[in-house]
């Protein structure tokens, strides 16, 4: 009887709610609390199942006797009984099932407040939970906002992560410079040396699914390759991941990647939540420690070209520098102003004085000369052993190229006055050595050359090589142009013609001129 | 300076590297404007940004005053660079070509003097220096 009621009281008790649709299963000990009322109610109908039975058999048992009576008394009639004595015992039956269904009705009410209460009790716990996690993610946003390295960062990012959500392995994965990748700059858990490294590009795979489409995503067991195309098989079984996009604005910036692997339990919708608002954070700490590390290259690089060039063409080559740096980027064909200063005796110097001397000499030549070619906004081209190479009017145009070519030669020729005077000082044989510098302005072309590996800005053209046959006609001390130089710098007054010359490589003979610099 | 040439005259706070690039390209507006040709123009202006650069380099600031100058028949242009620096202790020795302190050439103060028609130097030690240069209008 006890199997048979339990059975049916299983179909008739209170549905309990299922763990897919609902909160989570409740703790051992609730579960337990919950058995002992439902333990109790089933009791209770036993023995109110009991007291209808002997209530039953009671009444049976009775009509039976009634029956089997004699009839006594005088002319046929029944002896009428005062007090019927089963009456008591029957009341008493009657009494308990009542009073067992009433205990019945009070344990089954008792029950449902249980498990309400039980129920409010998980939501309280949950939600107890939810902001732990946060109070701990938000103090890691404020402790990332203050760091500057990006690294620093990114690891602080992974370990919070990790220890919140009890993940098994955390990666940041960061859109490269390019654009089209995501690369994962920095892991920590299982495995967590093989996703170093990984380019995705985007649109490919959950990662890059998550920064095209800009939304945070929560998968349970494998991602299905069919609706993340490019999908890469992953280095141990992940059992629940969340991937957040980590955003500026509308800017997607990257993407923080939660794994748990190889277990039952699941990240639930709650916790995505949390990490997309964590993402939100993190995304501004890792932009504002890109930025910083970007202003500082730059500025290390301003500093570094600075010495170089002039402040206008430096602006103008950071504004420009993808395009300069890219071979064949930024190719054009331009009038330019290109100017070659050679020292004059100075191998034959360098047979007299000793190495280190030699290397002070051109290191204040090279740094005066460079000097020159900023302070009147040229480029600086290269140095070929005691060779200077610039030219004048890119990147930057300039409103006159030749006399910003002349200026410069000039100046050059009196720092190098200096220079020679100076080391003479220390050792006379410096004395000996001078300066030829040739100008030529014409149609160049002017961009990078050369390999993505290696690549310089320069100028190439037929008014470039002239430049060159001028300076290495001058003799010390000299500094000779071309007709077009002289002609546009409007200098006649200081221009000397020379004569007519036939350099190699040239058809016909060239105008020549000397400035008369001192 | 003369009435008739009040616009060649100015000041120009000296502070930091970029005030170089002001001083010369204000120093060369100024000389062609006056009518220098392009060497004695690029002169001053060599000789403006040497003295601006030792401005940065030895007393942290200083200022230029540039004006137009007269002489009888000559006209001229005039810089004075003055600084609150720690001074020069004796001046005939920083225009001996070769002394320098900061293991320059020691060419800055002799070369510069070579660029300027004439060129005077005042300074007191704790209290700073001036150096004023003066070019004159070739024929």
């Amino acid at each position: 009887v006890a199997i048979g009621l339990k059975k049916f009281l299983s179909r008739w008790r209170l549905e309990k709610p299922g763990p897919a649709s609902g909160p989570a299963p409740l703790p051992i000990e609730e579960e337990t609390a919950i058995a002992r009322i439902e333990r109790r109610i089933w009791q209770l109908a036993l023995l109110a199942v009991v007291v209808i039975l002997y209530l039953t058999l009671s009444i049976i048992g009775i009509q039976l006797l009634d029956s089997f009576e004699p009839v006594s008394g005088v002319g046929g009639f029944r002896e009428e009984k005062t007090v019927d004595p089963l009456l008591f015992p029957l009341s008493l039956g009657v009494l308990v099932l009542l009073f067992s269904a009433y205990l019945i009705i009070q344990q089954r009410q008792l029950l449902r407040t249980t498990r309400q209460l039980f129920s409010e009790r998980q939501t309280t716990s949950e939600l107890n939970r939810s902001i732990d996690i946060l109070s701990a993610l938000l103090e890691v946003s404020s402790s990332i906002n203050a760091q500057k390295r990006i690294m620093a960062i990114l690891t602080t990012i992974c370990r919070a992560v990790r220890q919140s959500f009890q993940a098994d392995r955390v990666s940041v994965m960061l859109v490269d410079h390019s654009g089209k990748n995501l690369k994962t700059m920095a892991a920590m858990g299982k495995a967590e040396e093989k996703v170093k490294d990984v380019f995705v590009p985007l649109g490919q795979g959950v990662a890059g699914w998550v920064v095209h489409h800009g939304q945070p995503l929560l998968l349970q067991g494998k991602a299905d390759p069919v609706a993340f195309p490019g999908l890469k098989p992953k280095h141990g079984e992940i059992s629940s991941a969340m991937c957040v996009p980590l955003k500026i604005g509308q800017r997607c910036i990257g993407v923080l990647n939660v794994n748990r692997m190889g277990r039952h339990s699941e990240f639930s919708t709650n916790d995505l939540r949390l990490l997309a608002v964590f993402g939100n954070n993190a995304a501004t700490a890792i932009n504002n420690a890109l930025l910083h590390h970007r202003r500082k290259e730059q500025i290390r690089l301003k500093t570094v070209v600075e010495q170089l060039h002039s402040p206008r063409v430096v602006h103008e080559l950071i504004d420009k520098a993808d395009q300069l740096v890219a071979p064949g980027g930024l190719r054009e064909r331009r009038t330019i102003g290109t100017l070659f200063a050679d020292i004059r005796g100075f191998s034959e110097m360098s047979a007299l004085i000793d190495p280190e001397m030699m290397m002070a000499f051109l290191d204040a030549f090279y740094a005066r000369m460079a000097q020159a070619v900023a302070d009147n906004e040229g480029t600086l081209d290269k140095f070929i052993g005691d060779e200077v190479m610039a030219f004048f009017g890119a990147p930057e145009a300039l409103e006159n190229v030749s006399l910003n070519a002349l200026q410069t030669a000039i100046e050059m020729m009196i720092f190098f006055g200096w220079l020679r005077e100076s080391f003479s000082l220390r050792q006379p044989q410096f004395g000996h050595v001078g300066l030829g510098i040739g100008i030529n302005t014409g149609p160049v072309v002017v961009g990078s050359v050369g390999s993505r590996q290696r690549s310089e800005y320069t100028v190439i053209g037929d008014a470039v090589n002239l430049a060159r046959r001028f300076c290495g006609h001058a003799r010390s001390g000299e500094i000779l142009v071309g007709e077009t130089t002289c002609r546009q710098a409007a200098i006649e007054k200081c221009c000397h013609f020379v004569g007519e010359v036939a350099f190699k490589g040239f058809s016909g003979a060239k105008k020549v001129y000397r400035i008369q610099w001192q | 300076m003369t009435a008739d040439v009040p616009e060649f005259w100015g000041k120009l706070r000296i502070a930091a590297p970029n005030d170089v690039v002001v001083v010369r390209k204000n120093v060369r507006e100024v000389a062609v404007t006056m009518g220098f040709n392009v060497v004695d123009s690029t002169r001053i202006v060599t000789a403006a940004a040497e003295l601006a650069r030792n401005i940065i380099h030895y007393a942290g600031s200083g200022e230029l005053n540039w004006k137009a100058v007269e002489d009888g028949k000559r006209k001229g242009l005039r810089l004075e660079f003055i600084d609150q620096g720690p001074g020069i202790a004796d001046p005939s020795q920083v225009m001996a070509p070769g002394y320098s302190t900061s293991g320059g050439l020691g060419m800055g103060l002799p070369g510069t003097k070579r660029l300027a028609d004439e060129m005077d130097l005042l300074s007191e030690i704790g209290k700073g220096t001036t150096v004023v240069i003066t070019q004159w209008l070739s024929d």
